[in-house]
């Protein structure tokens, strides 16, 4: 009994002494290894916040709260010093050019600016996009207010304006988009300061908004038909209302067009579309929009860089396919309303179906022939009177958008009566010059003896154009021509 | 002349790695690089050095029966320092060796050690025996180290500022030298080279 004490009390003393060492190493250790920790995991943090010993996140109802309104929000931090909170750290993300940008915006809690921010991962294009990490870019942000809606310019003056990149104009947009998002949740939910109330506006209630902002003064819009109001001020005819669409490089633009009954324009609103933000989606802003006010219901709109002609609205730079999408809507909207309201001598645009596209093409491709019969899926025969003129023979080839349907037309002596190519999702303005008869027509007499192939200036027999900057469509249109060339030299 | 012999015994004719085959766990999974091996080594000296010393000096306050516990708490002790000290001021050391640095503790070349000499020598010897069994140990893990690293991953020093690339880009590094299984045939090639050695000089003498 006694020895079990004296051995207990031994190894007692052993591990007491052990852990009294122990103890003073790590009261040595610790603090060195938990600064560096806290620099690994708050190094960016510690950059905007030096004078902060402590990131806490907040309570997760809190943050659930605000991602309530502000989805992108990740994160929120409360920045400590000495206990008392000195600011906040809200990481977020926006779209970029190569995907989500992540960004983490420190906010002063003593005066309301921003302490800095720090680019998280991201994917944008190396020596271009990937900019935005830079120290020249981040930190024009430094000290600017929370309380306005900052801007990207190319040389940042004002309080509320910070660098735009030139040349990664989206990468930066999305770094913008992130802060302000940012500072708004910040505003919202961590101060006092009055802020307009987030407005969730239903797709209808905005249709409406935009549909009054035409006519303000009318007090009644009454439906006459499909995608055409009638706008009355006491029963007065103001004008029309007419809704067009046309494909941007996003997708569908809703345009929605005002016309005076003095056949000038009241104005125009581009509805809900997928255009690129920050660029595409300036066809929203007042500074195109209002350019079509008081111009002319004629029809013959077009964008220019510095419009000055009655018939001259503004190209926005960098966002040309998006700017002609809008302007074609307007034309379109003007074109029914000169159908249908003035007695302008005017056709009808009409859309084609898909069957008079290709009816249309084939005729162009045999424009003697009077009947074309199907040999089989792929392959057509094209008749003048019972005899045969030719082959029609439609392949397709992946282009850079997705599949390209290419008609081709060759004579029954072997040579090519011309291509045409169908519905495709090539790039637009640039891909889809593959459908334009610059390029098509380089294929007209070519014989079908040899492959052909692509060059920037053809001369051969076998060569036909290179579009510059649309490789991959012109490549995919002379693959689908030779397989083509195959199956015809298979039909005999 | 005696603690001559006690510092060779530890560094060729009991050396730890090559003639006892002990504290194999570490080895194996340690020594990909020379670094590697190395840093273990040195690991492994100083928690022998510092366990030798205190045991020897406890030799005769640690009741027989309970010395092994002792012995363990002792080992531990070493092992929890050397684990803070390299934490706080040699990170890349501590992230290298990862979990074989606190699985010291019961690597048994240490725990042998205590029992075998350090529980029954004075210190001096003990100090001598800690330190020759430490780089006997270290010196097997450096080159097994260098040698899986140079047929594994075609460096020398590799993980440090003089990296070396001994067969230029085009080598294809033969990964089984990484694996444990290529440091199982390395540490068989080893000891058969090693014994070689030592039976040719003891035929000398």
């Amino acid at each position: 009994m006694k020895e079990t004490i004296k051995l207990g009390v031994t190894l007692l003393i052993i591990a007491a002494v052990a852990a009294g060492i122990l103890a003073y190493s790590n009261s040595i250790t610790g603090p060195i290894i938990a600064e560096r920790e806290k620099e690994e995991r708050y190094g960016a943090l510690l950059n905007i916040f030096p004078d902060a010993d402590e990131f806490v996140e907040i309570e997760e109802d809190k943050l659930a709260e605000v991602q309530e309104t502000h989805s992108n929000i990740t994160e929120i931090l409360e920045v400590k010093s000495g206990g008392s909170i000195i600011g906040y750290a809200i990481s977020n993300f926006a779209g970029g050019y190569g995907g989500d940008v992540n960004v983490v915006t420190g906010i002063n809690a003593t005066d309301n600016t921003i302490a800095g921010i720090s680019i998280g991962s991201h994917s944008e294009t190396p020596d271009l996009g990937d900019k935005i990490e830079d120290p020249s870019f981040t930190d024009t942000y430094k000290g600017k207010p929370t309380t306005e809606k900052l801007v990207a310019v190319g040389s940042p003056s004002a309080a509320n304006e910070v660098q735009q990149i030139s040349g990664a104009t989206i990468s930066s947009f999305a770094v913008l988009t992130a802060v302000n998002d940012a500072n708004d949740a910040y505003l919202r939910y961590f101060t006092d300061i009055e802020v307009a109330p987030i407005v969730e506006e239903t797709e209808e209630e905005k249709q409406e908004r935009l549909i009054s902002e035409l006519f303000p003064e009318a007090d009644e819009f009454t439906e006459i038909e499909e995608n055409i109001l009638e706008a009355k001020s006491g029963g007065n005819l103001l004008g029309y209302v007419i809704m067009t669409t046309s494909k941007g490089y996003g997708g569908e633009v809703p345009v929605l067009t005002g016309i005076n009954v003095d056949g000038t324009l009241s104005g125009i609103r581009v509805g809900t579309n997928s255009e690129t933000p920050g660029l595409g989606t300036k066809i929203e802003e007042a500074a195109f929009t209002d350019t079509f006010a008081g111009k002319a219901a004629t029809g013959d709109l077009k964008a220019v860089a510095s419009p000055s002609a009655e018939n001259e609205v503004q190209m926005i730079s960098g966002a040309t396919v998006s700017t002609e999408a809008a302007v074609k809507a307007v034309n379109e909207a003007i074109n029914i309303y000169q159908v249908k309201f003035t007695d302008a001598d005017v056709e009808p645009i009409v859309e084609e179906t898909e069957e008079e596209k290709q009816a249309k093409l084939l005729g162009e491709l045999f424009p003697d022939a009077d009947e074309f019969t199907e040999v089989n899926e792929n392959v057509k025969e094209a008749k003048a009177g019972g005899e045969l003129l030719g082959y029609i023979i439609s392949t397709s080839s992946k282009g850079y958008g997705g599949d390209v349907p290419v008609l081709t037309g060759v004579s029954t002596d072997g040579k090519l009566t011309g291509i045409r190519v169908g519905e495709n999702s090539e790039t637009p303005g640039l891909g889809t010059k593959i459908e334009e008869a610059e390029f098509t027509d380089t294929f007209v007499g070519k014989g079908t003896d040899s492959e052909l192939k692509a060059v920037a200036s053809p001369s051969a027999e076998d060569e036909v154009l290179m579009i510059s900057g649309a490789t991959v469509s012109t490549k995919a249109v002379v693959k689908a021509v030779n397989e083509a060339i195959e199956i015809f030299g298979s039909l005999n | 002349m005696k603690l001559f012999k006690i510092f060779k015994n530890g560094i060729i004719d009991e050396n730890p790695v090559l003639v006892q085959l002990v504290g194999l766990c570490s080895v194996l999974a340690v020594t990909t690089t020379a670094l590697n091996g190395l840093s273990m080594g040195l690991a492994v000296t100083a928690v022998l050095l510092g366990s030798n010393i205190v045991i020897s000096l406890l030799r005769n306050v640690i009741p027989d029966k309970i010395r092994i516990p002792a012995f363990i708490v002792v080992i531990a002790t070493f092992v929890t320092l050397l684990e803070m000290f390299l934490n706080a001021y040699l990170v890349s050391v501590y992230r290298a060796l990862g979990i074989f640095l606190p699985l010291i503790v019961v690597n048994c070349t240490i725990l042998a050690r205590a029992e075998s000499f350090a529980s029954k020598n004075k210190l001096v010897p003990s100090i001598v025996d800690g330190l020759g069994m430490g780089l006997g140990f270290a010196f097997a893990v450096t080159v097994l180290g260098a040698v899986r690293e140079l047929f594994g991953s075609g460096t020398i020093l590799g993980g440090t500022d003089f990296v070396i690339n001994v067969f230029g880009d085009a080598y294809q590094p033969a990964g089984v030298f990484v694996a444990p299984a290529g440091a199982f045939i390395l540490l068989g090639i080893f000891i058969a080279v090693f014994n070689v050695v030592i039976n040719r000089k003891k035929a000398k003498n």
